[in-house]
């Protein structure tokens, strides 16, 4: 088990300075690159400027002669010589400079100018981190016992409405489901007089601390972002109880004359929940995306609307810190979702 | 005796064996949602095509004396903030967003196609390469880069095009697993041997006769793409970065109410109505199919 640990995080290693890579090649090495938008014909920005900017991120030396692909890469992860970061002297060799690798994102150009790219994520990702988990937990517990009551009954109306349901929800476009809610109940409701929900921010003002009043203010957000979620999940857990139920180890249980829900809870449902695991771990990618537009939409102050704010800003660093630790989080999910699948199914672990 | 006669008569009294269109649409027939699906998004389909022939306006006419104008019998569903006419704009966005949805789903369906084939016949070194780039990219957040490179690339190519490649981009990882996990049940089959030793050349298994036995879950996943990337694109378009305003999509004409759409939430209701009908129709089109052309079932 710990070999399998040791490997899966070596794997996941490797797979981050990969995908990080790509991420940096792609963002800079698409025609035009990253500073195209201040070069757009109308922009406020003259040349000069532009490439002071590029030179400050390390794009271009001060004329605008972009550096070579592979020493803008190494720049990016390590810059010799620049300040904030580490200052050591291993073995007569002085290293001294800051970069990626020393936890350097930059600093915001258009957005927050000057503002640390670190503090600004920083003082966000809590908020998306919450929201990012409620829903993954409000939509487990929500999709378990659907998909399990679904499978066991059946062909029965609850699993023809259910069915219907789950139909509607993955098809549902998430944003014009958050407007609609908006809409409902917290415009309506308070027009109507009657208790409503927030419709956007994650806390009242001044009232920070006051747990109540933040999950009131999730409520809506998490329902948005779990919806597809729970219908999706509910489906497929519904199909793979139907497969674990017919075979013989199931009949078996019955046969024995082992209570309904020992059968379907101890035996079935753990065999059942093995794939899903692999369903959840491929659907967390998505709810970065899912975050974004949902935050966007419930002004929610998270790090999915600081990315779209800084993207229609033009700002870079800003956009290249949010890629990079939505990866990092991508990954250690996936390799978490790898440890609980080999937890829960001993076969791979000896594979 | 050997009999000279061409046909046995047993041949002649047997009835004939449906064909295979026939038999899985009889079994498609069976599924009353997708039959309602079907029908909805033929409807659909047919008027938004056709809208430019009947519609007596265009979706760009402007007419500022009839702003927010309720539903009535010249504007059947009203008008938006420009007084232009909603149902127009609604038919003519839906052009936009099907044909995206199928122009992103033919190329997704040929990459993936062809990328799974070659991972599960070749096998060896280039599975282990292929797999491990699919594995990459489905670790970075997809959506994100989406709109990055949509930013980035509209820059020069005009926003149609723009989204389309955006979408195909990341689409075909999906299809492309599931090629490969078909191929890699056929390859150990008697026949591909059989195949094999009569002389056939790599490709000509390949595309004579591992894909048309992979054909069903590809048309399973071809169906049900659609709707898939009719969201991706409304969604893409309501954040800014897909099709631009003032070119009608489901996903723009939400986010141009976005500032209004408490005072008059009926505009904001129908393009997204629109866009949940026709992807819930695909989706239980795609449902039926799958059981339709499912193998295993007996009729």
């Amino acid at each position: 088990m710990t070999a399998f640990l040791i490997r899966r995080l070596i794997q996941g290693v490797v797979v981050l300075v990969i995908s990080t890579a790509i991420i940096y090649f792609v963002l800079t090495l698409i025609p035009g690159g990253p500073l195209t938008g201040f070069r757009a014909p109308g922009a406020k920005i003259s040349p000069g400027q532009v490439n002071r900017l590029g030179y400050l991120m390390g794009i271009n030396d001060l004329q605008g002669h972009p550096y070579p692909w592979y020493s803008r890469y190494f720049n990016w992860l390590f810059t010799p010589g620049k300040k904030g970061g580490i200052d050591v002297t291993i073995a007569g060799v002085r290293i001294f400079g800051a970069g990626l690798l020393t936890g350097d994102t930059g600093r915001s150009i258009t957005y927050a100018t000057g503002q640390g790219v670190t503090d600004l994520i920083g003082e966000r990702l809590p908020f998306t981190l919450i929201l990012m988990v409620t829903s993954l937990i409000v939509s487990l517990i929500i999709a378990l016992p659907v998909g399990i009551i679904s499978a066991v009954k059946q062909y029965s109306r609850l699993d023809y409405s259910i069915t219907l349901l789950t139909f509607f929800g993955i098809s549902m476009p998430t944003f014009w489901f958050g407007w609609m809610l908006i809409i409902l109940f917290a415009y309506y409701f308070q027009q109507w007089g009657w208790p409503h929900l927030p419709p956007s921010l994650a806390f009242d003002p001044g009232m920070e601390s006051d747990i109540p009043n933040r999950l009131l203010h999730l409520v809506m957000p998490v329902t948005v972002l779990s919806l597809i979620q729970v219908a999706g999940w509910s489906r497929f857990l519904r199909s793979s109880m139907l497969e674990v139920l017919r075979l013989d180890y199931v009949r078996t249980a019955w046969a024995k004359g082992l209570k309904q829900r020992i059968v379907i809870l101890r035996h079935a449902l753990r065999n059942a929940l093995i794939p899903l695991i692999t369903v959840i771990s491929l659907s967390i990618p998505g709810l970065f995306g899912g975050a974004i537009i949902t935050e966007s939409i419930f002004s929610y102050p998270g790090m999915g609307s600081l990315f779209y704010n800084a993207l229609g800003a033009y700002d870079w660093p800003i956009v290249m810190a949010f890629l990079l630790i939505s990866s990092v989080l991508i990954i250690s999910a996936n390799i978490l979702a790898d440890v609980l699948y080999a937890v829960a199914d001993p076969r791979i672990r000896y594979s | 005796m050997a009999t000279t006669s061409t046909t046995l008569d047993a041949d002649r009294l047997a009835p004939a064996e449906p064909g295979q269109l026939t038999v899985t649409w009889r079994r498609f027939r069976k599924h009353k949602l997708a039959l309602m699906g079907l029908f909805t998004l033929i409807v659909l389909t047919l008027l938004c095509v056709t809208a430019p022939l009947f519609m007596p306006y265009k979706p760009d006419t402007l007419d500022l004396t009839q702003t927010f104008a309720p539903a009535s019998a010249q504007h059947w569903l009203g008008t938006d903030d420009l007084g232009r006419d909603l149902l127009t704009r609604l038919l003519f966005a839906g052009q936009i967003s099907l044909s995206v949805g199928i122009a992103c789903t033919a190329i997704v369906i040929v990459i993936g196609t062809l990328v799974g084939m070659i991972a599960g016949y070749f096998g060896g070194w280039i599975d282990t390469l292929l797999m491990r780039i699919v594995d990459l990219l489905l670790a970075i957040p997809f959506f994100p880069l989406l709109l990055v490179l949509s930013q980035m690339l509209s820059q020069y190519l005009d926003s149609f095009t723009t989204i389309v490649i955006v979408l195909s981009v990341f689409g075909w990882l999906g299809i492309c697993r599931l090629v490969r996990g078909q191929i890699l049940s056929l390859r150990n089959l008697d026949f591909v041997e059989a195949t094999r030793a009569l002389g056939a050349s790599n490709s000509r298994i390949m595309f004579n006769h591992m894909l048309p036995n992979s054909l069903a879950p590809i048309i399973v996943a071809a169906t049900l793409a659609v709707g898939d990337f009719i969201i991706s694109e409304s969604a893409l378009s309501f954040l800014g970065y897909g099709i631009k305003t003032p070119r009608a999509t489901w996903g723009n004409m939400l986010s141009d109410v976005n500032n209004y759409f408490l005072q008059h939430p009926l505009l904001a209701f129908y393009p997204g109505l629109l866009i949940l009908i026709t992807v819930v129709s695909i989706n239980f089109m795609g449902d039926a199919l799958r059981d339709a052309l499912d193998p295993r079932l007996k009729m």
